[in-house]
């Protein structure tokens, strides 16, 4: 057991380590400082397995190392917010990490003491990824094997990843294969604090990222197997790159968003059906508020959107082929879903603590920001999908699953990550002094 | 005036949470007599203490005609059971309705010691205000969920608190009972109950209040005219994020304590075992079973039939943990598989509807192959290969 969790973690530290030297090899100016790659590290490395080069990651690390001068490869111009930091808030600040370290303690337990148990997990995510592994591959179509068997339209990400843990360790642990869901979790956790932390002062960053790591249905999708924290992730990494591309015009944060959407859309099919269009809705959205020249618009547009199709263009070209869906309902109007809806948000779940009623509060108590592009640069995309998320519930068949409850606090929980953060920065605006420091173009 | 207004307040809320008409307990030690127990394999009634053993997840089911739901709206009752981490789920039928309704879930103590249970049924609401445990309630039903497990009742009650202490009592022990870990947990988190409301609703509640506060205090000071520009917009939003996490931290609070009473229970009932068994929620030993079944099959035993518990689904955990092995199911045998590659191998679990006797596989009393058993797990799950 011990060598097993061991041989695990190597197999999460191997990709992170490669995913570190890619965000240090593109940030060539340094935008990012070390906690904000360490952070992302895992998230863009595992991207890099999607592209079938495993056992590549070592060699990666040595050879993009090996191109850059080796300081560059772990300093990046450190910014955080201008406040000074009071003993006061020191404290407070501590108790917060306190309190998170409590947070990601409870899932990195239970991924060592439950058995697999949550339906999807043991029908199709754990499932395809021991049918890879077992296979040493993804089988040849029409065999019990392509694509991990189960339902075939289920995108890899996860099972592939899984698979590969399983591959580096020499066996097949069910339990220990839910680190994959606990590294997400840590993740998440580190990426929302590094890049809230530029933005507001010590103790808020780690306020709202204990706010975040408590999150009710957190605690359960931290270690029990299921993808959607992971495309949630790959949604908020999304959008904190896109919005540090929007603060400081540095290009290389737009492959990386690039990147991250690419392994959104190969997480779950929700990645390519409502959050992808989100991102690019805000993209376009921001560009338009950018003062270039449109040769210079056009050009920013079609060298990100080539790298997203490199990588997640193999995935949809086996969606076309095959005539994997994505997805969907009937359509038609549920008007009956807002009463259901109220009852998820305000009194009846416990799943996301007061999150709906906090952000309601939170967000009326200063207007203004409303007008300020920087926090529309968090806020929009979230909007939107949200908006996209209650169309499924209102407008289409999906409705049954709202009433039975089954994916309607799922769906949400893939978004609250980016609420929660742009309720992080909404109030880091508020609180400092200088408004906000927007991270200044290179020139 | 405003003393007596906040007086008058204080008296009337008191009276509304405490001073309610009272009346004895209910049903109390009329076991047997009235009631009805389904799947069972043992059941006894001796010294006002029923004994019930488990075929499957056995279920007393009590019948309460003109059961007034605004008296009578807790069950009390005094139980020992030997799964670590079992749990009960209640449900009834109210207002002359013939379908089961909603139900009330909580996991019962895994000390092997008797536990007093008190479950508030009132505290189980679709809407703030419209109560589920409502009317008349004609019939009640309680689950024990655990295969083979006894489960040992002193007192079982249907009853109505008296006075104000046992009604904080019931109060207090309902808002820190855990959630039992179900399928359904990974979709949903039910909030703590205090009285008939939700934790999360009387949380939202009073944050909107505060923030109704804040609003009034910032339009009073404006009048006033005595602030200066700018200032106010973060002292309102300070004091209401302060307001806000201090309310998140009260719901995590409790949040985190039932989290870690939960990891503890698994932790025991999974991990460090008293008696070996492994036993997880409403998969009871099952994880150990496909240990023993994974065993016992050979590597020509690609397909076998899994004959699964009455009344659960097991099929998609069977398949992932004993994959590449294959189980299929014995309703539908050869259901796109080629004859010659049927089962062979019947793996049964805890399932009374499957038996072997004299050289004979039997189900549901109809004998379907002749064979010998191979291994024998526990009374109800064996391990069964056909022979030509």
């Amino acid at each position: 057991m011990f060598l097993d969790a061991l041989l695990m973690f190597v197999s999460i530290l191997l990709p992170s380590v490669t995913g570190f030297a890619i965000i240090a090899a593109m940030d060539r100016k340094g935008l990012t400082n070390g906690l904000e790659r360490a952070a992302l590290s895992f998230g863009i490395g595992i991207t890099y397995s999607f592209a079938a080069l495993l056992p590549y990651f070592a060699a990666g690390f040595v050879i993009i190392a090996a191109l850059m001068k080796k300081k560059a490869l772990f300093t990046g111009r450190v910014e955080t917010s201008p406040e000074k930091t009071s003993a006061v808030e020191k404290t407070l600040g501590a108790v917060f990490l306190a309190l998170i370290a409590v947070k990601l303690f409870l899932p990195l337990l239970n991924v060592f003491i439950w058995p697999p148990y949550f339906d999807d997990a043991v029908t199709t995510w754990d499932f395809k990824a021991k049918v890879i592994f077992t296979a040493g591959g993804l089988g040849a179509g029409g065999s019990e094997e392509f694509l991990g068997g189960g339902l075939l339209n289920y995108p890899l990400g996860t099972p592939l990843f899984k698979a590969w843990m399983g591959i580096f360790a020499g066996t097949w642990n069910t339990s220990l294969v839910h680190l994959y869901d606990f590294a997400i979790f840590a993740s998440m956790t580190a990426v929302f604090y590094a890049f809230l932390r530029r933005h507001a002062s010590f103790a808020i960053a780690a306020a709202f990222t204990y706010v975040l790591a408590s999150i009710p249905l957190m605690s359960f999708h931290a270690h029990g197997g299921h993808a959607d924290m992971a495309v949630g992730y790959y949604l908020l990494a999304s959008v904190l790159l896109l919005s540090r591309w929007f603060q400081t015009g540095e290009t290389s944060f737009l492959y990386m968003t690039a990147i991250t959407s690419a392994a959104m859309t190969f997480t779950k099919n929700e990645g390519l059906v409502l959050y992808a269009p989100a991102i690019v809705l805000t993209f376009l959205f921001l560009i338009a508020k950018t003062d270039a020249p449109l040769r210079e618009r056009i050009k920013k547009i079609a060298v990100p959107c080539a790298v997203f199709l490199v990588l997640a263009g193999p995935w949809l070209m086996v969606k076309v082929l095959y005539g994997l869906s994505v997805g969907g309902g009937k359509l038609g109007i549920h008007g009956e879903a807002f009463t259901e809806l109220a009852a998820v948000f305000f009194w009846e779940e416990g799943a996301f603590n007061i999150l709906s009623a906090g952000t309601v509060l939170i967000l009326f108590t200063n207007l203004r920001l409303f007008k300020d592009m920087t926090f529309l640069s968090y806020f929009a995309p979230f909007a939107l999908t949200f908006l996209a998320t209650l169309a499924v519930f209102v407008f289409t068949s999906n409705y049954e699953w709202l009433y039975l409850r089954t994916t309607i606090n799922r769906s949400f929980l893939i978004i609250s990550p980016l609420l929660v953060f742009s309720l992080g920065i909404f109030t880091g605006l508020t609180f400092s002094k200088e408004k906000f420091k927007k991270s200044k173009r290179v020139e | 005036m405003r003393k007596t207004a906040c007086a008058f307040f204080i008296a009337f809320f008191f009276h509304a949470l405490f001073f309610q008409e009272t009346a004895g307990a209910v049903l109390r030690g009329e076991f047997v007599s009235t009631w009805q127990i389904k799947n069972f394999s043992f059941a006894e009634f001796k010294d006002k203490r029923l004994t019930v053993k488990g075929l499957w997840d056995p279920e007393i089911t009590i019948p309460t005609p003109n059961l007034n739901a605004a008296d009578y709206y807790v069950i009390e009752m005094r139980a020992k059971t030997t799964n670590p981490m079992g749990f009960l789920r209640v449900v009834w039928k109210a207002d002359g309705r013939t379908r089961f309704y909603p139900l009330a879930q909580l996991p019962l103590s895994s000390d092997g010691d008797f536990n007093a249970y008190s479950l508030d049924l009132r505290a189980r609401t679709h809407y703030p205000g419209v109560k589920l445990w409502n009317g008349e309630i004609s019939t009640v039903s309680i689950t024990f969920f655990g295969f083979g497990d006894t489960v040992e009742i002193e007192d079982l009650a249907i009853k109505k608190p008296d006075g104000i202490t046992e009604k904080a009592i019931i109060t207090w022990r309902n808002f820190f009972w855990p959630e039992a870990i179900t399928p359904l947990s990974i979709n949903s988190a039910s909030p703590p109950f205090l009285f008939t409301f939700s934790y999360a609703f009387i949380l939202n509640i009073i944050a909107v209040m505060a923030a109704l506060a804040a609003l009034a205090a910032y339009l009073w000071k404006k009048r006033e005219k005595d602030s200066s520009p700018g200032e106010p917009r973060a002292t309102r939003v300070s004091a209401i994020f302060i307001v806000l996490l201090l309310l998140w931290m009260a719901y995590d609070l409790r949040y985190t304590y039932a989290q870690a009473l939960s990891t503890d229970t698994v932790y025991k009932s999974y991990v460090k075992t008293q008696d070996g068994r492994r036993r997880f929620s409403n998969m009871d030993d099952f994880y150990d079973f496909a240990e023993f079944a994974r065993a016992q099959l050979k590597g020509e035993d690609k397909i076998f039939y899994f004959h699964e518990p009455v009344e659960r689904n097991f099929f998609a955990h069977m398949k992932y943990l004993l994959y590449p092995l294959k189980p299929i199911t014995f309703e539908k045998p050869g259901a796109g598989v080629p004859m010659r590659s049927m089962g062979r191998v019947h793996a049964v679990y805890k399932n009374p509807n499957v038996r072997f006797d004299n050289g004979m596989l039997y189900v549901n009393g109809n004998p379907v192959a002749k064979g010998k058993e191979t291994a024998r797990y526990d009374d109800y799950s064996f391990i069964f290969r056909e022979e030509n």
